[in-house]
């Protein structure tokens, strides 16, 4: 069983992805966070027990209160007890050659990955982990 | 005339020539009869009597060729033993090349040779023509002669200077003015026209270290001049003689007895002595210091002639800030500039009735380098009459002396108004480029995220309900369409109504009564107030009246008060205060609110920007305060906000171009 989060506030997207997910016929546990705020209040309760955090974080970057970029500058910064545990992936609808440059210069992100993200996609994510 | 004469000896022919007392006299119609009538004999339009002077030759009398300056002259390259027809002189080895030849033109020429009393070969007549052609028997016949007149002319003239020299008079008038000489305090020597010296006074004899006794009667350059130098020296001599014998100075290297040599200015005044001309020449010796004086004079006009063309503007300052130099490219009037001289900047200012606030500024900058020694640099910008505005580079140079003690200052200006003007308008091109780059990185974000994010999820929501054969799921994913299209739309209408207002840079401005259009806004509100309770207060009494597109200013008044009922605070009623300041051109608009705030130290280079939301809150696009800020610059306003979280915020918005 594999912990997956998204953090999207995009309903719409979360609903699909949950369905994507579901198709996938793969055994994971899906959690969903509407902004980097509650996100990252939940990962530092949890930084220290390493069979709570998730394996998996699919993150969006534009979001209200706390977007995807804040998100990671804080993220880098929990001192988790196995920090390779956590496999990070940007899913975003952007295309800004910008701010895929941004994404390659943090290094916590493993890819960034540019909406829609397809079964097959999701399939390899988890085979990866 | 055939006879055949020995070989020119140089030392004796000259000495023949010089017996004929002929060199550098006067003109004498016999001698130009004669080259009248050998020009007649022959036809031909030039005709000369030349006497060889030093391997050169010297006219007695010219006929058809008075333009040309240069006597003596090169003697062509031949001896001359009995009479010579060159038919064609221009390609003649033995005349081609010669500059007379050449620049007179001439094509043929006859020379008969004049033996002088010994038989020497001292001169000849001569006819030339400006076409080829050949002289006959008879003409030649006729050319010598006139050769044989010539030599009775000379015999008879020999005659008749010997008696006039032995008239004690005359030689009584020479001596009386070389013992006038005498006791002069320069060194004085006189000589005649054939360069023989005449007198030598006691101080000549203690220059040179040579007697009268010894210098009178030799050649001047045989006593003055180092052999080497010869040449130079006659080429001097003839130099003057055709510039028509001025009174003229000349510095030449001599010689004293003992061969060692010096420079000194022979001051020659040609005067005449009952009928002769006489050379009266002081020698001054030029003392090392005149020399050096005299090259440091050179070299001052010398430097000066340079500043002097420079465009640059330069000055030279004592250690009082006084002028010492300044070049016309700083004072282009030649009397302002002598006058400068010996000023300070207060002083001319005052001379020329201006501001002393230039001069005031200058003795800063001057004082600044002569307390450290170090160049000052500094821009002045000044109006010029014309009214644009000229952009001077100054620098003022210190510069130490030998002994490194502050000894005067260079001050120099250069014009950089152009490059000025340049650096502007790149600031300003790379403002609006930066301007630019900023929409379109606004423009990607827009896509990205508003359009590209929607129609995303409508794709996969399609693929979803194709792949679906169970009608409920169908049903709910068909209804999850229609938010997401709605969205698109809204967008999609803001996106085009943004695009317009960078295009209509002209559109028209309104008087506005802000109260009516609020009226409006608040009409459209109504459920939203309504339904929070909301409170609002109006005070417009400051500027009761705006000039604004009216398409704007409803759209600001909306995005403004919506947003404050938007992100109204859960613990407290809404209350927006509206209110208006008048400044000189402007109308400053404030909207006050008591909602949630914004954390600016976090949002403060977003707050405007496409996309960005500060809030959780459903409603949060983003795009109204993009909308709001593209209007109001488009019309050259300003929009800012001053809040913080949970304290309310204010928006401030200025109209421009309220007059």
């Amino acid at each position: 069983m594999k912990h997956v989060w998204l953090i999207d506030d995009d309903e719409v997207f979360v609903f699909l992805t949950k369905k994507l997910i579901a198709r996938s016929e793969q055994d994971v546990l899906v959690e969903t966070y509407i902004n980097g705020q509650e996100a990252l209040e939940q990962l530092e309760l949890l930084a220290q027990d390493e069979s709570a955090l998730p394996d998996l974080i699919l993150l969006d970057l534009n979001m209200p209160v706390m977007d995807g970029w804040e998100f990671l500058k804080a993220y880098e910064e929990i001192p988790f007890s196995n920090p390779k545990k956590i496999h990070l992936y940007i899913v975003t609808s952007s295309i800004s050659p910008y701010e895929v440059e941004r994404a390659k210069q943090i290094p916590s992100v493993a890819e960034f990955i540019v909406k829609p993200m397809v079964k097959d996609k999701f399939i390899d994510l988890i085979a990866a982990l | 005339m055939t006879e055949f004469p020995k070989p020119q000896d140089g030392a004796r022919l000259h000495a023949a020539v010089l017996e004929l007392e002929i060199l550098n006299s006067p003109e004498e119609p016999e001698f130009d009869q004669i080259t009248l009538l050998a020009s007649m004999v022959t036809e031909a339009p030039i005709a000369m009597i030349g006497f060889y002077d030093r391997g050169r030759v010297w006219y007695k009398s010219r006929l058809g060729f008075a333009a040309y300056r240069e006597n003596p002259a090169s003697a062509l390259n031949l001896e001359l033993h009995k009479t010579l027809v060159l038919e064609d002189a221009a390609t003649d080895p033995r005349s081609i090349g010669h500059p007379m030849i050449q620049e007179l033109g001439i094509q043929s020429i006859a020379l008969v040779p004049l033996l002088g009393p010994d038989g020497q070969h001292v001169g000849y007549l001569a006819v030339a023509d400006t076409k080829n052609r050949p002289f006959s028997a008879k003409q030649q016949q006729g050319l010598e002669l006139l050769v044989v007149q010539l030599r009775h002319l000379l015999q008879l003239r020999l005659v008749r200077l010997q008696k006039e020299a032995e008239k004690p008079v005359k030689e009584d008038d020479l001596k009386q003015v070389i013992a006038l000489f005498e006791r002069n305090v320069d060194a004085v020597l006189i000589a005649d026209t054939s360069q023989v010296i005449r007198g030598w006074n006691a101080e000549a004899a203690d220059l040179f270290g040579i007697s009268s006794s010894e210098a009178i009667g030799m050649m001047v350059h045989e006593v003055i001049v180092p052999e080497r130098n010869y040449d130079a020296f006659f080429r001097l001599q003839d130099q003057h003689l055709n510039d028509g014998l001025p009174k003229q100075n000349f510095d030449v290297m001599v010689k004293r007895s003992d061969d060692s040599e010096f420079i000194a200015t022979l001051g020659v005044s040609p005067t005449e002595i009952n009928g002769q001309i006489y050379f009266i020449v002081t020698i001054r010796e030029l003392s090392d210091r005149k020399i050096v004086n005299r090259e440091l004079e050179k070299q001052k006009s010398f430097y000066e002639n340079i500043l002097n063309k420079i465009p640059t503007d330069i000055a030279v300052f004592d250690l009082d800030h006084r002028y010492i130099f300044v070049n016309p490219g700083a004072i282009r009037d030649s009397e302002l500039r002598k006058k400068i001289i010996g000023m300070d900047d207060f002083e001319y200012a005052r001379f020329r009735g201006r501001d002393e606030s230039i001069a005031r500024k200058r003795r800063e900058q001057f004082l600044e380098a002569k307390n450290t020694g170090k160049v000052v640099r500094w821009e002045d910008s000044v109006k010029n009459p014309q009214g644009q505005t000229v952009t001077v580079l100054r620098r003022i140079f210190p510069v130490t002396n030998e002994e490194g003690q502050l000894s005067l200052f260079i001050g120099f200006g250069i014009d950089i108004t152009e490059r000025k003007i340049l650096e502007e308008k790149q600031s300003v091109m790379m403002k609006q480029l930066s301007a630019q780059n900023t929409q379109l990185l606004d423009f990607c974000n827009i896509v990205s995220h508003n359009l590209r994010g929607p129609l995303t999820n409508m794709a996969m929501l399609v693929e979803f309900i194709n792949e679906s054969d169970d009608f409920e799921e169908i049903k709910l994913l068909t209804s999850k369409l229609t938010p997401v299209i709605d969205s698109l739309n809204t967008t999609f209408n803001e996106l085009v109504e943004s695009i317009q207002v960078r295009q209509d840079m002209e559109i028209a401005s309104e008087p506005m009564v802000l109260q009516e259009y609020l009226q409006r806004t608040l009409d459209g509100l109504k459920m939203e107030i309504n339904k929070n309770e909301a409170e609002i207060i109006v005070n417009f009494d400051a500027a009761p009246v705006v000039n604004y597109p009216p398409k704007y200013l409803n759209s600001i008044l909306h995005n403004l008060v919506s947003n404050a009922l938007k992100y109204r605070s859960p613990l407290r009623k809404p209350r927006i205060e509206l209110s208006t300041r008048k400044n000189k051109d402007s109308i400053l608009l404030m909207v006050r609110d008591n909602g949630l705030g914004i954390d600016l130290t976090k949002h403060m280079d977003n707050i405007f920007k496409i996309g960005k939301v500060f809030h959780k809150h459903p409603n949060a696009k983003g795009l109204g305060l993009y909308m709001t800020k593209t209007q109001i610059e488009a019309m050259n306003g300003k929009i800012w906000v001053e809040s913080s979280p949970d304290q309310g915020a204010v928006f401030y918005v200025v109209f421009n171009n309220q007059h």
